[in-house]
Formats: structure tokens, C-alpha cells, sequence
């Protein structure tokens, strides 16, 4: 074997030459953060100072391991400047895309006046416990500890006295808690919930008694896969959740910004990198703002005059955030489908929403229920066919129906997360979503009923959608016999369409009565 | 000394020792993966990626040849990389701009002979595309190799062997005319 100083290694070296890694570019390595991947996963983070002795961090597009990793990190870089509360809010996907729905469990143990707060990486498939001066890895299955390890920067956090309030997120929505029992760990009895997941993403806070510790309430929040968590080493409850409060009122600021400006401030903080809205048609769009709730997700609020496109023209209609250098900042954008608007005097409205950790999916569903509920009717939905040949469904576009052209407040002033009523619905619409996608026909009933009788307005749109987008709305009122309402519910809806529906609807059902023997 | 005491110094030895791994290796690791994803931004993710691993496992990182240990992780989180790209084709919407163009290696690229020479390599089998850049590029030993590509030492002898004689055999004009250009 020659050594690799021979000619040939001298051209190859040559050849694959490469710049080293930069300064900006070795701090980024060192803490674990990407500025950009072409994954949907774009970790990106701003930290606030919020109030005294606390530090908010905000990380987006990581998955958990490695947002908790980058969280700690931050904090225990931090732990000189403040004595801190941490919260770590991470948006995206723990090592799974939208959709797939194999569940996320959780497991709060309480032990001993310390509240133990454990979630499942379905990467590792581990959990992990908190103490105040130790972390225990151990099995889900059996609750045997398994390993013991010590990441010597959580270590510096969790000598804390205890851990008291906590909160978990990325779970989907009708994660119940499924049993209640007890687990040992090392030796001891805990008292462990478990918690599984089939419908949207959810928030679950965990709320602990300060005096035993045990968690006294569960609380949800809908939004699209986040992931949220937060350790706050203090006894006092109530102080605990104010401090949240502050967190997440500092890191949920958002001013609005017009086309071709860039972004607000912290949206740049986010990306770490200057941003630029860039419209791909500008004679057609036009955006009027952008806008990021506390949550991270994007809305862009923008209008588009009749376009008559062909489908390659179509595949142009995206808007796209890029840095100053170009690149893409979110990859995951929410296509809209014009070709078959017929409005030239008329301004289509919409509202793009996407989160930014890619996982459009719930979001795209919240979406579509939450227009339905504001009196969009859809002029046409459009349909794309993804690379794999899997028919993937698009909201299409929306008509102006029941609110005038030129009053942009009404999306926000709509959209309201802190409304119960409103979480309800659309927890219940993603369940229903997601029990037709299972072909879980029973389900898909049951919560169909639950919808109709608390938003009967809303549901003819909603089934109208839902139909179109898989028929199996269809399917689930033929798998459990009852035909007559599932015909009441289409005929509603192409009835409510109108003048606005070109007619594919009713093809589909013909085509799929056809299918179906009807 | 206290026991606290002990076990400070002992987690500050280990994150000295963390930190040394980072330092020495956080450049070759790098830029390998650049040389083999072309984007830097993915080189970036891949690096942290790699080193996230020591920090999640410290216990696995070997005390001898922790740099084939390196190079192992970051050949699988390469093909985990492509792998996952070909899931998300619809992922992108345009092109990152490539570290060619991002920091001027434009001109290598169009630098006749190099490209030539790329395009050899890229004829190559995977396998020996791989032993060979590691070896000659990133001026691994064979053993080395061994350990970053999970085979014996025998084996990538003999993938390097094959290699260089299909380089050869190949590129026969580019080599010769290297050597009356010298």
C-alpha cells in the first residue's frame, strides 16, 4: 500500500478541496444549531430576558433531543448572568413527521413532594426523570431504570429544590390520560399517568399542587406540532405560572410588517439571519402582512387577483421567506391553488398558514375549519399529486363571502387560540380528520355527531372538505350504515357551494357512488 | 475531598475532555461532510450532529482513534441525510446555494482536471469512492477506515487496492498527462 502522499492523493486533496469552518459556523456546531437544513427541521432560537431572574428561549424546527440539549445549554451559558426560571419551547417534530401518528407517551410521576416530569423521545424511546440532583433514564415499558446519566449542564439546573410546574407538549389532541397507575423506579412506587396520542398537536400542562406535588390539573392548547417545556425550580406555584405567562407574553410580540419589508425584528432573531419576503408573483400577490403568534407559526395575509394559470404555472404560487442570502428560511409553505378563481374584479383573500417547524398538516386542517367558520366558501379545492404518487389535498382557494374586501383585522381578530370553544371544534375536527385517515369509521362517527350538534353552521363546509378530500366521509357513514346522513350532509354542502362549485364535486360523488355501487 | 468535590472534578474532566474532541476534530469532521453533501448549511447540521452524539453518549466515544469514531458517525449521518432528502423531494423550495458557489469553490469546479478527476471518483463504486476519499483526503489509515466504515482491515486494503487500479485504469490520459505536465 502506498501512502496517501502520491500523486494521486495530491490531485484528490487538490480536487476536494473545501473552505474551512468559520468562526460563526464553529459557535453554531459547538451549540448545536443549524441555521438551515433542507429537512423540515430548521432549528432556530431567540432567547428574551423576561422580567427579573428569568430567561425565555425560544427554539423552532428542532427535534426534542436536540432542542433540549440546545435549551440547556443556553441556560447554563446564561446561569451567570441570572438566576433563572428556563423556558425551553421547542417547535417541531420529535423525529416524526405529521400525520404519521404513531404517538408520543408521557408520563408524569410524582414522588416524594418532587414532581417528575418524563416524556418519550420516540427517537430513543427513553425517558428521562428529573431530580433535583440527578437524571434517570429509564425504560417506558417496564419503568426499570435502565441507565443514569447526568448532562453535567442539567445537572447545574436540577440542583434546584424541586421542579414544580411542567409542561409537555407535542402530543396529538385527544391524548387522554389512558391509565393511572403506579410505576417503580428504582426500587420506589410513583404514580404515573399515561398518556396516549391519536389527534392533533396539544399542549398538555401539567399543573402541581405545591404542597404534595401531585399534579392537580391537565390542561391542553391546540397548535401545530409544538413542543414545549418547562422546568421551573421554585415552590411557588402561582409565582410559577405567572413567570410562564410572562414567558410566553415576551416571546409572542409580533408587529405587522407590509410586502417587501423585511421582517420584524425578532422574526430575524429567530432565523438568526436577515429576511426578506419574497413574492414569486408579484403582479398577482399581494401581501399585505405578516404576522407570527406566540406560538412561532407564520400567517401571511395576502391577496391574489383572478388568476388563470396552467397546473406548471400553479406549482409557481408559493411565497417564500428568504434570508438575505437567498435561502429558503421555511421550507414547509402552504400552496394555493388559483387557476380556476374566476373573480377579476375581486380580490381573493387568504390567509397562508404554516408553521414553521413543517408540519403543515394540522395546520392546514385548523385552517380550513377555522375559514369555514369565518364564512370563506371554497370556490374550488384544489388537488396535487406529490412525487409518490399519494393524492395530497390542497385548501384551494377562498371566496370573500360573508366579510368585505379590505378589513384585514377580521383574521385576527377570529383567530382566537385562548377560546375554548373554538379549540374544542377544531380538536374535535382533527380527531375526526384523523379517524377517517385510521378508516376508524366508528370514531369518525361519533365525533362527526359531536360536531354537529355543537357547530351545526359550520358542518356542511366541513363535510363538504372532508368528502372531497378522501370521501371518506363517505365511507364512514356507508361503513356504519347510515347513508341517509351522509347523503344529507353532501347534498348540504354542494347546495351551499352554489354558483362557486365548477362542478368536480359533484363528479367525484358521482364517480364514487359509481365505485361504491350506488 | 468530598465526594461533591470528586464528582465536580470528575464532570469537569469530562467536559474538558469533550471540549478537546470538539476542538480537534470539529474541522476534519466538517469538512468531510462538506466534501461529501456540498452544502454547507447540511455540513454545518451533520458536524453538530456528530458532536451532539459525544455529549449525548460520552461513554461511547473510544479513548483510541476517537477520530475514526468520528468519521464513522458522520458517514451514517451523511447517509441519513440522502436518505431522508429522498423521502422530502417536495421539502425544498429552491436549491441552497451550493459551497461552491458559497465560498468560491466555483473555480475548483471548473477547473478542467479537477472536474475530470471528480468525475473518476464518481465512477467508482460507493464503497471505494469512500475508502479512497477517506484515505487520501482525509488521510485516514487504513485502520482508521476500518473503524469508520465497520469493515476489516483486509477489506479496505482491498477496496483501496481496487480503487487506486480502477483510477488508474480509468483515468488513464488524466494521469498521463499529469505526469508530462510534472
Amino acid at each position: 500500500m502506498l501512502g496517501n502522499d502520491e500523486p494521486m492523493g495530491l490531485e484528490l486533496r487538490k480536487a476536494y478541496e473545501v473552505p474551512e469552518l468559520s468562526d460563526a459556523a464553529r459557535e453554531r456546531v459547538r451549540r448545536g444549531i443549524a441555521t438551515t437544513v433542507p429537512s423540515r427541521r430548521k432549528p432556530r432560537w431567540r432567547l428574551a430576558v423576561v422580567g427579573s431572574g428569568m430567561v425565555a428561549a425560544l427554539v423552532i424546527g428542532a427535534p426534542i433531543a436536540r432542542a433540549n440539549y440546545l435549551g440547556f445549554s443556553i441556560a447554563a451559558k446564561l446561569r451567570d448572568v441570572a438566576p433563572f426560571t428556563v423556558t425551553i419551547t421547542t417547535e417541531g417534530s420529535p423525529g416524526r413527521e405529521a400525520g404519521q401518528g404513531r404517538g408520543t407517551r408521557l408520563v408524569a410521576t410524582v414522588a416524594d413532594g418532587v414532581c417528575v416530569v418524563t416524556s418519550s423521545d420516540p427517537a430513543t424511546d427513553t425517558l428521562f426523570r428529573f431530580e433535583p440532583d440527578r437524571m434517570i433514564q429509564f425504560s417506558p415499558r417496564d419503568g426499570k431504570a435502565v441507565a443514569r446519566q447526568m448532562n453535567p449542564e442539567w445537572q447545574s439546573l436540577l440542583t434546584l429544590p424541586h421542579v414544580i410546574a411542567a409542561k409537555i407538549g407535542t402530543f396529538h389532541l385527544s391524548k387522554e390520560v389512558v391509565s393511572r397507575g403506579k410505576i417503580r423506579v428504582d426500587g420506589r412506587e410513583l404514580e404515573a399517568l399515561e398518556i396516549k396520542a391519536d389527534g392533533s398537536a396539544t399542549n398538555i400542562f401539567v399543573d402541581l399542587d405545591p404542597r404534595t406535588g401531585k399534579p392537580v390539573r391537565m390542561r391542553f392548547r391546540i397548535h401545530s406540532q409544538a413542543f414545549m417545556t418547562v422546568f421551573r425550580y421554585d415552590w411557588d406555584a402561582a409565582k410559577a405560572r405567572q413567570t410562564l405567562a410572562r414567558a410566553e407574553s415576551a416571546l409572542a410580540s409580533a408587529p405587522l410588517v407590509d410586502l417587501g419589508k423585511t421582517l420584524p425584528a425578532f422574526v430575524q432573531a429567530a432565523a438568526k439571519r436577515p429576511l426578506k419576503v419574497v413574492e414569486l408573483e408579484r403582479d398577482r400577490l399581494t401581501i399585505y402582512r405578516v404576522e407570527r403568534n406566540r406560538w412561532g407559526h407564520i400567517f401571511v395575509l395576502y391577496t391574489a387577483r383572478g388568476y388563470h394559470g396552467t397546473d406548471e404555472e400553479r406549482q409557481g404560487n408559493w411565497l417564500r421567506l428568504e434570508d438575505a442570502r437567498g435561502r429558503p428560511w421555511l421550507s414547509d409553505m402552504v400552496r394555493f391553488n388559483f387557476s380556476k378563481l374566476r373573480i377579476d374584479d375581486q380580490y381573493l383573500k387568504a390567509q397562508v398558514f404554516f408553521s414553521p417547524s413543517g408540519e403543515a398538516t394540522a395546520g392546514r386542517v385548523k385552517l380550513y375549519a377555522q375559514m369555514r367558520e369565518w364564512g370563506f366558501v371554497p370556490s374550488e379545492v384544489g388537488r396535487t399529486v406529490n412525487e409518490k404518487g399519494t393524492r395530497r389535498v390542497d385548501f384551494g382557494s377562498f371566496v370573500p363571502s360573508r366579510v368585505a374586501v379590505g378589513q384585514p383585522d377580521w383574521v385576527y381578530e377570529a383567530f382566537n387560540f385562548n377560546d375554548p370553544n373554538w379549540l374544542l371544534a377544531n380538536a374535535r375536527k382533527l380527531r375526526f380528520s384523523d379517524a377517517l385517515h385510521r378508516r376508524d369509521y366508528a370514531a369518525a362517527k361519533k365525533v362527526g355527531r359531536e360536531l354537529e350538534s355543537a357547530f351545526p353552521e359550520t358542518m356542511a363546509g366541513f363535510f363538504y372538505d372532508r368528502a372531497r378530500l378522501s370521501l371518506g366521509l363517505y365511507h364512514a357513514f356507508n361503513g356504519t350504515g347510515d347513508r341517509a346522513t351522509a347523503r344529507k350532509y353532501l347534498q348540504d354542502a354542494i347546495r351551499r357551494q352554489g354558483e362557486a362549485s365548477d362542478g368536480e364535486f359533484e363528479k367525484d360523488l358521482s364517480g364514487s357512488r359509481k365505485r361504491e355501487g350506488l | 475531598m468530598t465526594t461533591l468535590e470528586r464528582a465536580e472534578d470528575e464532570q469537569a474532566e469530562k467536559e474538558t475532555s469533550r471540549d478537546r474532541l470538539f476542538e480537534t476534530y470539529v474541522d476534519s469532521v466538517y469538512r468531510y461532510a462538506l466534501r461529501r453533501v456540498s452544502v454547507a448549511s447540511v455540513a454545518e447540521d451533520i458536524a453538530a450532529e456528530v458532536f451532539s452524539e459525544v455529549y449525548r453518549h460520552p461513554k461511547r466515544v473510544p479513548a483510541r482513534a476517537p477520530e475514526a469514531w468520528l468519521y464513522g458517525i458522520a458517514r451514517r449521518k451523511i447517509a441519513d441525510y440522502y436518505r431522508k432528502a429522498n423521502v422530502r423531494r417536495e421539502v425544498p423550495l429552491s436549491a441552497e446555494v451550493p459551497c461552491a458557489k458559497d465560498y468560491g469553490l466555483g473555480a475548483l469546479i471548473h477547473d478542467e482536471r479537477q472536474r475530470q478527476l471528480q468525475l473518476l471518483v464518481n465512477s467508482l463504486p460507493p464503497d471505494q469512492q469512500e475508502a479512497l476519499l477517506l484515505f487520501y483526503v482525509e488521510r485516514l489509515s487504513p485502520a482508521q477506515i476500518a473503524i469508520a466504515m465497520r469493515r476489516s482491515r483486509f477489506a479496505v486494503n482491498s477496496l483501496l487496492q481496487r480503487a487506486r487500479k480502477r483510477m488508474y485504469e480509468l483515468g488513464r490520459d488524466y494521469f498521463e498527462e499529469g505526469e508530462r505536465n510534472c
